[in-house]
């Protein structure tokens, strides 16, 4: 078998079996790519509304804490609840929390749900640790010779000696571009 | 054949030589010690060389990353900012609201006199900024009153700075 043929076949195999990890990895990319615009794990839902009773700083019992919450439907969801300042009671319910400002009665409840796909792909993208360090590790060094073996799969004007040499070329000097762009 | 061989060989090479993958929610050793938040913001507290645990109610998860969290006691002015360190992929957000032990290794920022000053201009610069727009609001006036209670500990400490006390956790549990 020549060096050319043996190419091929682990560029076209590698290519194969790293395909689930380069989509992870894309649409991952994509998602922090824009953290600044959303947020890439979670879905997060904000709804006001009013409670009429008073509420006294330190001096709230469970029972009012239930009623507060009856109000959006969440008395079985009650996980805990604190003062941040005297102004502010903040109760934990399961997928998120509801903070009751103590003077007016508005109470502003933040509802967190996993993004489905999104919050999985990015557990990943950001390194649970452990075998995956190793797994996606394996997967750059491949990446590297996936994209230099990749030079070598076309022979002739198609190949390095034109076309795959003035794409290549083009697609470095772009990157560096941007990084004198970004940098000077 | 041959490369297909050649990946599958990779491929159990790396799952064979690997250590099994640490847990996210171990059993915390008791032997530890446990600090207090009042340890933690007086003056005198040298924190001590090693893992110890710290315990309260996690009122924060970084929705983003996952990577910290806040911790309180019963005083809900004296907190822990905690990291997730080796071991720990991050706090999943149902952390927020429960009650924690989290074992790690304290680090210490020394913040002086000097370094408050400048917390305190760059304030006030911009609340300079935000009132020429009008949007001041009153998130500077809570910073401010955090600034004067850091002078105010500053000037009382025999060390001369204020030790602000942050966690590097490696193992933490719901209790």
């Amino acid at each position: 078998m020549n060096l050319y043929k043996l190419n091929r076949i682990l560029h076209r195999d590698l290519g194969y079996f790293y395909i689930g990890l380069t989509i992870i990895y894309a649409i991952s990319g994509i998602a922090v790519n824009h953290r600044q615009d959303w947020n890439p794990n979670y879905s997060i839902v904000n709804r006001e509304f009013k409670y009429d009773k008073p509420v006294q700083y330190n001096n709230t019992d469970i029972k009012q804490v239930n009623d507060i919450l009856s109000k959006v439907g969440e008395t079985s969801n009650y996980k805990n609840h604190y003062f941040p300042k005297d102004s502010i009671l903040t109760i934990f319910i399961n997928g998120g929390n509801v903070k009751v400002n103590l003077h007016t009665g508005i109470c502003s409840q933040e509802t967190i749900r996993k993004r489905p796909l999104f919050w999985e792909v990015n557990f990943l993208h950001y390194n649970p640790g452990g075998l995956w360090t190793w797994f996606s590790d394996i997967f750059c060094v491949m990446l590297i010779f996936l994209a230099i073996s990749g030079l070598f799969i076309i022979k002739g004007k198609n190949g390095l000696k034109w076309r795959g040499t003035i794409l290549g070329v083009i697609g470095i000097i772009i990157p560096i571009l941007f990084l004198l762009y970004y940098l000077l | 054949m041959k490369s297909f061989l050649v990946i599958a060989i990779a491929f159990l090479f790396v799952l064979t030589s690997c250590n099994k993958q640490t847990a996210d929610v171990k059993p915390v050793a008791p032997a530890m010690k446990t600090v207090s938040y009042d340890e933690l913001y007086s003056n005198t507290f040298d924190a001590p060389k090693g893992k110890v645990i710290v315990e309260g109610l996690c009122i924060h998860v970084c929705k983003h990353s996952g990577k910290k969290i806040f911790v309180i006691g019963t005083d809900p002015n004296k907190k822990i900012q905690i990291y997730a360190g080796e071991g720990l992929s991050g706090f999943p957000q149902d952390v927020e609201g429960s009650k924690v032990r989290v074992v790690g290794i304290l680090e210490e920022e020394k913040l002086d006199m000097k370094s408050v000053q400048q917390m305190e201009e760059d304030l006030n610069t911009e609340v300079k900024e935000q009132l020429k727009s009008n949007t001041k609001s009153c998130v500077f006036e809570d910073e401010m009153k955090k600034i004067k209670d850091l002078k105010d500990k500053i000037s009382k400490s025999p060390k001369g700075y204020f030790s602000l006390y942050s966690m590097t956790s490696t193992e933490y549990k719901k209790i």
